[in-house]
């Protein structure tokens, strides 16, 4: 806050009081008093006028201040209201009291909202545990069975895996905070965990994987790094053309390491790309092939945000498509 | 008689925030005594500056006999607290320019008794709690018992029905503590006063009929004495205590 | 951290936390520098040869002044040591010895001195122009407004004070010197120790001393100039016992009274005021002797002025008079002088005469002792209504046949008026007719009567025995000093000339007596108000400092209250009946003590001199009322800074 807004305020107040000083003096003067002493009373209430104007100036600026820079360190800035000191007037104390009330309001319906979110995440960790029961059950039935049935069931009792354990991650994908443990890994650990994960589904779609260079050593969260591989391998999977291979890089470079998965299959139109990672895009591919619920990118997307993982596609229909994604090499993770 | 409804609470300065009460919700019935126990840091004394109205919740609400207190206004919730609560403190609880009769007798002549009854029910109450002898002197004159003692007097004598006691056995010898928890106990039993007691102390916990117990803001247990001994109820709270990993507190 | 800086961040947390001393010293300065730049004036000193004195009274005044507030920096350096004594001691476990916290301390005190001495300068600067301009007014002198700044002034400033801080820190250096470490980290707060340890004694004493007060105010009230002391001592050992006595008195009479003790604010109240004045009996008993002097400094000084102003009223209604007694009065030599020399509008030479007989005296005498003239004076009616015409009073209808008005001072216009006998005025019978009484120059026998003078008929007064010749003239300037001077050498040169000089020649001139009566206010009631200033100022400091440092104490005892459930509004009060009752209590004695004291000196003058704006009333009200002004901006500034600090926010 300027001196010139300060004054701009109180404009009416300042020039009407100057207006009754002058027009005090100029009917003493008027009277009789000599000048010369009016000018001492002149001076005298100039200066206490000023003064008081002055202090009022510099108090209201710093406690500007403060408020503000309460406001910029906080991190849930609907706690404002909690954090600040008192004020000294009746005037001010009941506006705090108001915006207090409000941020009651406000704090009581955020904190609620997260008790449901907490709620719906612990039943969804609870199903999936659950439903683990009944398919492996099933897929013991499965070894019964002989032949094309075998193969069939199989496939399709892995998608249902993979649909419960999406339903898992998006359920935790509101607060990963929680779950998400940053430590050094081996990029090349991560690629065969997952490629192992999926292997059924790799062979069935008759899919070759080729890895380089994947010696490399990344910080991230490796439970979370291999759903979004595993995610990008079976959207490469899916969308695969006739002789379908999947490359797996890794290249290092001056604080990352970038990952590029890239895949030979039927790619995706250019005037869809800049909505693939769009929350249930499925797009003409996803409805020509089938089985798509618009979820795999979305959730990559948001996962890469929080182990901040910069995630990259690039597509030409007919092609292929590749997804690099950059890892921390050292530690210069500043959030999580 | 008393609600708690999901209250959390917020202390914020200019760098940093902390999160005193996380999501409490408790009832307590009429004539009841319950006891809320965790370490310091723990919540526990934020959590009975709330409900005794001194501080404002963040989010949640706190009904009394079913009315929000949120919603009253500076005045009333001054007239709430003379005519309904009584506290006893750790510390600090007396004045020092009164006598130990006007300190007792402050809670009445701030409901606007008159003099004569405000001397009767001194006396009446300083017969109950055995502290007649020293109505005439100043609380620098008298041991710690017998301050909270008189702290005790004052939080019954203008009939409150909610007494809020705050560690108050925290400054006392074993001594004077099992005479201070004896005395409490009568008044719940007899006086049919509810009471709420916040501590760290197993021991002083063990009188309850309730204990609850804090950690981190947060409701994690609760106990029910039912028609157990208080040894019994003391080993039982020692065990719960001790399954938290012995970090909460350093007992007796 | 070099000494230096530590000093100077402790300097300025001290002038925070000690606002009203750190703004009192400023005031002072601001105080020492105007009066001293007012006396070194050369403007000042060109308006009269009386104030020659008045540099000379001022540096005693100044003396007087600096010892006053050297005991408030004594008082307040010692205080803010016992408060701090726990950081004290912090520096000493720190490895700096008793030497260099003393010169911490030491550089701290020159720093808030410093800063006080520069701003006090500035605002003394402000101060003087406005004395200036008042005492330029006071002898008639146009003002010119000129932005001047005295270094002589500024000078003697410092000097004072160095003086006042040395004082104070050479007391406290010693004191921190000799200080241990155990003492000061457990240092107790300071408090003067019962005087009267046993309950018995001090409630044997209050009830003396009550005893005690009331016949010394009785006694002072008396018209007596002898037995008036007598009740001011009784008043004053009345006083200390009070205040020493006070923390057991009261509880004692409350203890009888529970009715009262629980009404209302009443218990919280007395108890915290016992509570204080346990510790400070003494000091509060020595502030209200202080107080005390304050009033009767204020007082006199109004008083002085008063008698001044009061006497001179009646002496400046002609711009020029002349009173020629004597064998053969003779106004031929003034009246050439002046023909020369003082231009005239109107004027008038005429006889005074006297009846011969003392009628009217004698009805006078019952009530007041009056050294007149020998027998009633007279005026004949021209010369009466020519002299109102000079004066510049309304003309008056001339008195019906047979009728005389009597022109009289105020003061004996009740007594005058009862009379209703005839009086023989040569060889007419006259009955009264009509009082006037505005001023007509009738305090001197030279002058129109002493209090009064009969108007008779011209004719009636032919004949009569003559007092004196006198001559009133309106000038058309005011007569200035050196006219005033050769008309009064000439009277001298005509007494010396008379062989039996029992006449008295009399010079009165209107410019000359308010020029005088400005110097002599100028160098008496001007210093007077200095002390009184400086007395006040102290006081009143060092009964806020106190109050103020109870602040913390104060916050846990309302954050209790509040917790028992007091409303906020009854917290406010209570708060506000505490503060009056502690500010006021030393102020009842001195009113008491020093209110008789001006009443009395404004009934020694003659009768006549103090009435209207100057009766003994008026004028102890005006002292009081100028002094619970002051003091009165004080206790507000200091009650809103308490409560703003003490009672808990609403919610």
């Amino acid at each position: 806050m300027t001196f010139g807004r300060f004054l701009s305020d109180r404009l009416g107040r300042i020039i009407l009081w100057l207006v009754c000083f002058a027009a005090a003096v100029l009917f003493l003067a008027a009277t009789g008093t000599q000048i010369d002493v009016l000018i001492i009373l002149l001076l005298i209430l100039l200066l206490v006028f000023l003064m008081v104007q002055a202090t009022d100036y510099l108090r209201d600026r710093a406690r500007l201040r403060e408020l503000e820079s309460i406001l910029e360190n906080l991190d849930k800035k609907y706690l404002f209201t909690e954090c600040v000191p008192s004020a000294d007037n009746f005037y001010k104390r009941c506006l705090f009291d108001l915006m207090r009330r409000a941020g009651q309001a406000m704090i009581s319906a955020i904190s609620d909202t997260h008790a449901a979110q907490r709620d719906y995440r612990e039943y969804v960790e609870s199903w999936v545990h659950e439903i683990k029961t009944p398919i492996t059950a099933a897929r013991l039935v499965c070894r019964q069975v002989e032949g094309e049935p075998r193969r069939k069931l199989d496939s399709e009792l892995a998608q249902i895996e993979a649909h419960v354990e999406r339903a898992l991650f998006y359920a935790r994908a509101e607060s990963p905070e929680h779950d998400c443990v940053i430590r050094p890994t081996s990029l090349s650990e991560i690629v065969s965990q997952t490629v192992e994960r999926h292997r059924t589904l790799l062979m069935q779609s008759g899919v070759r994987i080729e890895t380089q260079g994947l010696e490399q050593q990344v910080y991230t969260d490796k439970k979370w790094a291999a759903f979004i591989l595993g995610q990008l391998l079976q959207n490469s999977a899916r969308y695969r053309g006739d002789t379908p291979v999947i490359t797996i890089s890794a290249k290092p470079l001056a604080k990352q390491v970038q990952l590029t998965i890239q895949d030979n299959g039927i790619g995706i139109p250019a005037h869809e790309l800049p909505r693939v990672f769009d929350r249930g895009f499925t797009g003409s591919n996803g409805r020509s092939r089938g089985g798509a619920t618009g979820m795999g990118l979305y959730l990559c997307k948001k996962m890469s945000g929080f182990l901040e993982l910069d995630i990259q596609l690039t597509s030409e229909e007919g092609v292929g498509t590749c997804v690099t994604l950059s890892f921390p090499a050292k530690e210069n993770l500043t959030r999580m | 008689m008393l609600q708690v409804q999901n209250i959390e609470k917020y202390y914020g300065s200019k760098n940093n925030v902390t999160k005193a009460l996380n999501r409490v919700s408790f009832d307590v019935a009429d004539g009841e005594f319950l006891v809320i126990m965790g370490a310091s840091g723990s919540g526990k004394t934020t959590l009975l500056n709330c409900i005794s109205t001194i501080d404002t919740v963040s989010a949640g609400k706190i009904l009394m006999d079913g009315e929000d207190v949120a919603g009253l206004s500076e005045d009333a919730l001054a007239k709430f607290r003379r005519e309904r609560l009584g506290f006893v403190f750790q510390d600090f609880n007396l004045l020092d320019t009164l006598t130990v009769e006007e300190n007792i007798g402050l809670a009445l002549s701030l409901n606007h008794a008159d003099a004569q009854t405000v001397q009767n029910r001194v006396r009446e109450v300083a017969e109950k709690l055995g502290i007649t002898e020293i109505l005439s002197k100043f609380p620098y004159q008298v041991s710690g018992g017998q301050k909270q003692r008189t702290a005790c007097a004052r939080a019954i004598v203008a009939g409150q029905s909610l007494l809020l006691a705050d560690e108050p056995t925290g400054a006392l010898d074993s001594k004077a503590s099992k005479n201070l928890l004896e005395i409490i106990s009568t008044m719940n039993r007899d006086m049919r006063t509810t009471i709420l007691m916040v501590t760290h102390d197993a021991y002083s916990a063990s009188y309850a009929g309730r204990v609850l117990f804090l950690k981190d803001g947060r409701v994690f247990n609760e106990l029910l004495r039912g028609d157990r001994g208080r040894s019994v109820f003391y080993h039982e709270i020692l065990d719960v205590l001790a399954a938290l990993g012995g970090d909460v507190s350093d007992v007796l | 951290m070099t000494y230096f800086k530590l000093s100077m961040r402790n300097a300025g947390r001290q002038a925070r936390d000690y606002l009203v001393y750190f703004v009192t010293m400023v005031l002072a300065a601001a105080l020492i520098f105007a009066f001293n730049a007012l006396a070194v004036s050369g403007e000042v000193l060109a308006l009269t040869e009386i104030l020659e004195n008045f540099s000379l009274i001022i540096v005693l005044a100044s003396v007087a002044v600096v010892c006053v507030f050297g005991w408030l920096a004594a008082y307040s350096t010692r205080f803010m040591l016992s408060r701090r004594s726990r950081e004290l001691g912090i520096y000493l476990l720190s490895g700096l010895t008793g030497r260099q916290v003393a010169r911490l301390f030491f550089l701290e005190n020159l720093a808030v001195g410093a800063v006080a001495l520069v701003l006090g300068a500035g605002l003394g600067g402000l101060l003087y122009q406005v004395m200036r301009a008042i005492v330029m007014a006071m002898f008639a002198q146009p003002y010119r407004f000129a932005l001047e700044f005295s270094l002589a002034a500024l000078g003697r400033t410092a000097l004072c004070f160095a003086l006042i801080y040395l004082f104070a820190l050479g007391r406290s250096r010693r004191h921190i010197r000799r200080m241990k470490i155990y003492d000061l980290i457990y240092f107790e707060r300071q408090n003067e120790g019962a005087i009267l340890q046993k309950g018995k004694t001090r409630r044997l004493v209050f009830g003396m001393s009550l005893v005690l007060g009331a016949v010394g105010t009785c006694l002072l009230m008396r018209k007596s100039l002898y037995i008036a002391p007598a009740g001011a001592f009784c008043a004053i050992l009345a006083l200390f016992g009070f205040f020493l006595s006070f923390a057991s008195g009261v509880p004692a009479f409350f203890e009888r009274r529970p009715a009262r003790k629980y009404r209302g604010q009443t218990l919280l109240v007395f108890r915290g005021l016992t509570a204080k004045l346990a510790s400070m009996g003494v000091l509060m008993a020595v502030l209200s002797i202080v107080f005390t002097a304050t009033l009767i400094s204020e007082g006199s000084s109004s008083v002085l002025y008063g008698i001044m102003k009061g006497r001179t009223a009646e002496a400046t209604c002609f711009d020029l008079y002349i009173g020629i007694e004597g064998e053969t009065p003779d106004p031929g030599p003034y009246l050439t002088y002046i023909g020369k020399n003082i231009p005239v509008e109107q004027e008038r030479p005429y006889p005074v005469y006297l009846t011969g007989k003392t009628q009217v005296q004698d009805h006078l005498g019952k009530m007041y002792y009056n050294y007149s003239c020998d027998s009633d004076p007279v005026l004949c009616w021209s010369d009466y209504a020519a002299l109102r015409a000079i004066a510049g009073y309304p003309a008056v209808e001339p008195p019906g046949p047979g009728q005389f008005p009597i022109h009289s001072m105020t003061y004996l216009e009740e007594a005058l008026r009862d009379y209703q006998g005839t009086i023989l005025v040569g060889e007419t019978a006259l009955t009264p007719g009509g009082i006037y009484t505005e001023h007509l120059s009738q305090s001197y026998g030279t002058a129109n009567g002493r209090g009064y003078i009969l108007v008779v008929p011209d004719q009636a007064a032919e004949g009569l025995p003559v007092h004196h010749i006198a001559y009133a003239a309106k000038t058309a300037r005011p007569v200035t000093t050196a006219q005033y001077e050769a008309v009064a050498d000439l009277a001298r040169a005509e007494r010396d000339r008379q062989e039996d000089p029992s006449g008295y020649v009399f010079v009165l001139s209107k410019a000359y007596e308010e020029t005088e009566v400005a110097a002599q206010a100028v160098v008496g009631c001007f210093p007077l108000y200095y002390l009184a200033l400086a007395l006040m100022m102290t006081a009143v400091t060092i009964l806020t400092i106190r109050q103020l440092s109870e602040t913390e104490h104060y916050r846990s005892q309302f954050a209790l209250l509040r917790k028992l459930g007091m409303d906020r509004r009854e917290m406010a009060r209570t708060l506000g009946r505490q503060f009056a009752l502690y500010y006021t209590l030393p102020t009842v004695p001195a009113v008491l003590i020093a209110g008789s004291f001006i009443v009395h000196l404004a009934m020694m003058p003659e009768p006549g001199v103090m009435v209207g704006w100057n009766s003994p009333a008026v004028i102890v009200m005006i002292s009081l009322g100028a002094f619970f002004l002051i003091y009165a901006i004080y206790i507000l500034l200091a009650y809103i800074s308490l409560k703003r600090n003490v009672l808990a926010s609403a919610r």
